[in-house]
């Protein structure tokens, strides 16, 4: 092939090399660049992994039946003859065995039993939240309420009014007539939260708070010190924060050789739960939460 | 629309693809570039000349069929710069050659005009499709060398994450689209060169028939106009066509 180039195919050369720079220029600049006028920002989205699913059901139980009528409480003082129906030990796990004082958030009833439930489930308990307040005042005097209800979550309620009601030898007449309506009443039914909380959410909740104390805890160096375990009870109110100062409970592995580092382990437990409040836990488990008693060793 | 030049990888831009690219691809891609540009003078010119051969194809046999003396016509358009007009003088010219002595070959006349004939005809044919075969080279082979250009360019990629031990899309896909762009660049360069390739093979077949028809035509005019007459007085007699 000649590569002798008349007039005319320079021209077309020309052309050619035009077009193609015109062409390309084109897409440089993006010309054809597909604009994206959504800008989609993938937005991160929360999630949670569930591992398995507890053996116990956690779900509120809905009941079926109409709600039981609120009772007449019993405001005066109860014979003592009235057994409590079941003082069974709790069978929870999570129950602490040290006899704590009365709570200031829990019902009054549980003091007397032989174990203090410090889970205080409010759901097996029939009165409503009206009549509870109302026996506040006499917490004292009724050393073994009837109202004290198995925790078992099955059970129905039924047995414990009546059993309320045979113990109402007082003369005080109010609320007597709530029970007598001749239709069931509407509403006010005691739902409980939850049925019972899992072992599976305690752990998980454990682990959470041991997750937000770990940032504000220094052990004490010093020799022996990794024997030190403080336990330290914790109060927390439904937001969080610290319904009273935390305290010391209980502290192990006290030697000769860390006698001196044991003051400053507690006082250091103290100072992590009192800097990690408030502590970001769910709502919907406040029950489970609303006293933890976390152990600070070494490496918590 | 806000112009601006796309220089990142995450864009179509050629110029981006081009300057990520290894150079063994930037050969590849500059080469079918070149080839592309190429393709398309080639179209170009090749589109103006065969339609101005048809058009002079055209104005010419109509002026031959008109007239009715050929030595006034050869004067008139014998030089003109047209393959039609080429083959009308290179048969003129044979014609003189053969009828110009004493005694005239009837038979070895007509063949030596047919032959001149063709022989104009066929190189006129040459000259058009000089650079068609250009346009063929590029059509068949331009896949194959942006596909060697994309196979460079993936393997590279692959090394790459060979190297990097990372496989994640990102690592390899600006490797991979550059070695596709090469691909790219080659079935850009081919196509035209494929389509103006028969296109301009048909066209040239044409005016190769035309230009064979305008020459049987003039060979029978001469043919018959050697027949007229005894041939030795020819020359007083074909002083007309002469």
């Amino acid at each position: 092939m000649a590569v002798a180039i008349d007039r005319r195919e320079g021209t077309a050369l020309g052309v050619a090399v035009v077009g193609h720079i015109v062409l390309f220029g084109l897409l440089s600049v993006g010309f054809l660049a597909t604009p994206n006028p959504l800008k989609l920002e993938p937005t991160p989205i929360e999630i949670s992994l569930t591992d398995e699913a507890s053996l116990q059901s956690e779900a509120p139980q809905i009941q079926k039946e109409a709600p039981a009528e609120k009772l007449a409480e019993e405001p005066g003082p109860v014979e003592p003859e009235t057994p409590p129906p079941a003082p069974q030990p709790d069978p929870q796990p999570v129950a602490r065995p040290e006899p704590t004082p009365p709570q200031p958030v829990a019902q009054p009833e549980p003091r007397p039993q032989p174990k203090p439930v410090p889970k205080a489930q409010p759901q097996p308990k029939p009165p409503a939240p009206k009549a509870q307040s109302k026996a506040q005042p006499q917490p004292k005097a009724a050393p073994a309420q009837p109202k004290a209800q198995p925790k078992t979550a099955s059970q129905s309620k039924s047995p414990a009014p009546s059993t309320n009601r045979v113990a109402r030898p007082t003369g005080r007449l109010t609320g007597i007539v709530d029970g007598l309506t001749d239709q069931p009443s509407k509403g006010k039914a005691t739902t409980p939260p939850a049925t019972a909380i899992g072992a599976q959410v305690k752990s998980a909740l454990a682990a959470e708070v041991i997750r937000q104390l770990r940032p504000h805890w220094k052990a004490p160096t010093g020799a022996d010190v990794e024997l030190l375990r403080t336990q330290v009870e914790i109060r927390l109110n439904k937001d969080g924060t610290l319904a009273a100062p935390p305290r010391v409970i209980g502290q192990t592995g006290v030697t000769d050789s860390n006698r001196p580092q044991a003051d400053l382990h507690k006082e250091r437990a103290i100072s992590a739960a009192k800097l990690a409040a408030p502590f970001k836990l769910p709502a919907e488990y406040y029950e489970a939460w609303k006293l933890i008693t976390p152990t600070f060793d070494r490496r918590l | 629309m806000d112009l601006f030049l796309n220089t990142d990888a995450a864009t179509m831009s050629p110029m981006a693809l081009f300057m990520q690219a290894d150079w063994v691809v930037k050969a590849v891609m500059l080469g079918l570039l070149l080839a592309s540009i190429w393709t398309w003078a080639i179209i170009v010119s090749l589109l103006g000349r065969i339609g101005k051969v048809r058009k002079a194809a055209d104005k010419f046999e109509t002026d031959y069929r008109r007239t009715a003396d050929i030595d006034a016509f050869y004067r008139g358009h014998g030089d003109e710069d047209h393959p039609i007009a080429r083959v009308f003088a290179a048969g003129v010219t044979e014609w003189r050659r053969s009828t110009g002595g004493r005694t005239v070959d009837r038979e070895g006349t007509r063949e030596r005009l047919a032959t001149t004939m063709g022989a104009a005809v066929a190189l006129e044919i040459d000259r058009l499709s000089d650079r068609l075969n250009m346009l063929a080279t590029v059509g068949s082979v331009a896949p194959f060398v942006g596909l060697f250009g994309t196979v460079w360019g993936i393997m590279r990629s692959f090394t790459a994450i060979a190297s990097e031990q990372n496989t994640s899309l990102a690592v390899v896909a600006p490797g991979i689209a550059e070695a596709l762009f090469a691909t790219a660049i080659g079935l850009f360069a081919a196509i035209p060169a494929v389509i103006a390739y028969n296109r301009f093979s048909h066209g040239i077949n044409k005016v190769e028939a035309r230009l064979n028809r305008f020459a049987d035509g003039f060979h029978a005019t001469l043919s018959r106009q050697l027949d007229d007459g005894p041939v030795a007085p020819a020359q007083q007699q074909r002083g007309t066509l002469l």
